[in-house]
């Protein structure tokens, strides 16, 4: 998968682009306006993130050309502009998300697979991760081939912990992830403890506890060998 | 009676025992009808001494409480002009210039500090943005040491608290500067039924009982992002200063919301409470931004909100205009 990258602060670019190619996307970057209208008009991408104040122009241009000329790209918004119009703007226009500064990689990375998956048009919607089976539409999950009952919020960290997996997703990424902007993570760290503890439970009951490793202090991970 | 009336007093019982005593020496067989003579003039003028001295404290005093009760007005986020009428003392005209130089100087230098604010907080993201992605990337290389690992784990806690800051300093210059131009008509109870289905699991978690009593429909004109913000404030703060088996409350009558819960007594006073960065300090780590945020949605859609604790019960109640 080929992903564009439009940031003109050059260590959030690296940032990203190391964290991308570790996913085993191809990665390619721009730091300006002009560089990203040049990358856009001469190559195809499968993604495009796109920063909106960029030295030049505004991203949004960008957005807009890549709606017209190669409707199949996937493009993000990352944006340190929070306003609702900002936002509005952008999604009316045909982004497909919008990430607020400063956010987490991991959160960018999980929002690159669901809107990839739902671009590519998958004839299922299901994440595979060893035993474990998420179907994505029905929001079901097999472990071993037994059905596992979740509360909504335990199926939302179980699909946040496989996008992001071998790797270790930090509990403010997750209460971010669950309750949106407005939720102070101190207030949060407790649910997501209790929902952790919750879904383990349920893992361990089919044989499947061990996917689940805690880092101690900072956050979970989910492995896979 | 005040000094300067003493004083009249004074002069006037001096003056009349001078007038007697004149009267005596010079004219000892007419002395009733000199007296008179003397005494009269004396009287009347002291009389009307008194009465122009007396108007001229009351107006002086009228200046006085003109004056105080323009400050007492004064709000440094309304953007109206203070305005002391002309009056007949040239003092005071010269007093009230000298206010309304001091009080445009103030308010130059709180916009300017606004303004500060909010550019800092603007360019403080890209920075905390670098910084949680490097610390994402370390936690993820191989063979770190548990005490690594604890390290990176307290950098990112306190980088998000930064962050978070951040974003209510944001929002805050955003309210204030009045940047939220998406009015519309939106219903109190959705806005409220939305976010407890939001926060359906912390109540759950806690066991909190919720209590809806929802009257007709309250319709305001307001930003639904500012509306969402604030009923997200006010339960969150209900949620987390809640007991364990504790309740919330919320009843609708009219246009009045009654929000009240279980919880601990406050140690800090209620006036206090909107204040920025006050906080409840038997949770640790909270933000103390969350109410003055309530503050400023209530100050700008000119809702009125107050508090009240009784019998261990926490109550805001909002009245919408």
């Amino acid at each position: 998968m080929k992903v564009l990258i439009v940031e003109d602060e050059q260590e959030l670019l690296e940032l990203m682009l190391r964290y991308m190619k570790r996913e085993g996307y191809i990665c390619e970057q721009a730091h300006t306006y002009k560089e990203g209208y040049k990358k856009i008009n001469n190559y195809k991408y499968d993604c495009a993130v796109i920063d909106l104040n960029l030295p030049g122009g505004d991203g949004l241009k960008l957005i807009e050309i890549l709606r017209k000329e190669m409707p199949t790209t996937a493009t993000i918004i990352i944006s340190a502009r929070n306003t609702l119009d900002d936002r509005i703007n952008g999604l009316e226009i045909g982004a497909d998300d919008y990430l607020t500064k400063p956010f987490n990689l991991s959160e960018l990375n999980a929002r690159i697979k669901a809107i990839m998956r739902r671009k590519t048009n998958q004839m299922t919607n299901e994440l595979i991760f060893k035993n474990l089976l998420i179907d994505l539409d029905k929001r079901t999950v097999l472990a071993n081939e037994h059905s596992l009952k979740l509360t909504k919020k335990e199926f939302d960290i179980l699909v946040y912990l496989a996008r992001n997996k071998n790797r270790v997703v930090t509990k403010d990424s997750i209460a971010e992830y669950l309750w949106g902007d407005y939720m102070d993570d101190a207030f949060s760290y407790d649910f997501i403890y209790a929902h952790v503890k919750n879904l383990r439970k349920k893992l361990v009951q089919n044989n499947c506890g061990d996917y689940l490793q805690t880092v101690y202090g900072v956050g979970y991970k989910f492995i896979s060998n | 009676m005040n000094k300067v009336n003493w004083l009249y007093a004074a002069i006037s019982i001096a003056a009349i025992f001078v007038g007697l005593g004149l009267a005596g020496y010079f004219f000892p067989q007419h002395f009733f009808p000199a007296a008179l003579i003397v005494l009269l003039p004396v009287m009347i003028l002291s009389i009307g001494f008194q009465k122009i001295t007396n108007r001229r404290i009351d107006g002086l005093r009228n200046q006085l409480t003109q004056i105080i009760s323009t400050l007492e007005a004064f709000d440094l986020d309304e953007p109206k002009k203070v305005i002391f009428n002309k009056t007949s003392y040239p003092l005071f005209n010269e007093l009230n210039e000298n206010i309304l130089e001091l009080i445009e100087r103030i308010r130059s230098n709180y916009h300017a500090n606004q303004q500060f604010t909010q550019n800092a907080s603007h360019e403080l993201q890209t920075p905390l943005a670098i910084i949680k992605g490097h610390v994402e990337i370390l936690l993820n290389s191989p063979n770190l040491k548990e005490k690594e690992v604890d390290s990176l784990g307290v950098i990112l806690q306190n980088t998000n608290r930064l962050a978070r800051l951040n974003h209510a300093l944001i929002l805050l210059s955003k309210i204030e500067n009045n940047r939220y131009f998406d009015v519309e008509t939106i219903t109190i109870q959705q806005v409220i039924r939305d976010i407890l289905a939001n926060f359906k699991d912390l109540i759950d978690l806690q066991e909190i009982k919720i209590e809806e009593h929802y009257g007709i429909d309250l319709d305001v004109e307001m930003s639904e992002t500012l509306a969402e913000i604030l009923f997200a404030n006010l339960f969150q703060n209900a949620i987390r200063y809640n007991v364990e088996d504790g309740f919330i409350r919320i009843q609708i009558e009219g246009r009045k919301v009654n929000i009240s819960n279980s919880g601990e007594v406050l140690k800090i006073p209620p006036t206090r409470l909107f204040k920025r960065f006050k906080r409840e300090s038997t949770v640790e780590e909270s933000l103390g931004l969350g109410l003055s945020i309530v503050k400023r949605i209530c100050d700008l859609y000119e809702i009125e909100i107050t508090y009240l604790h009784q019998h261990g019960i926490h109550q805001l109640i909002l009245v919408f205009p």
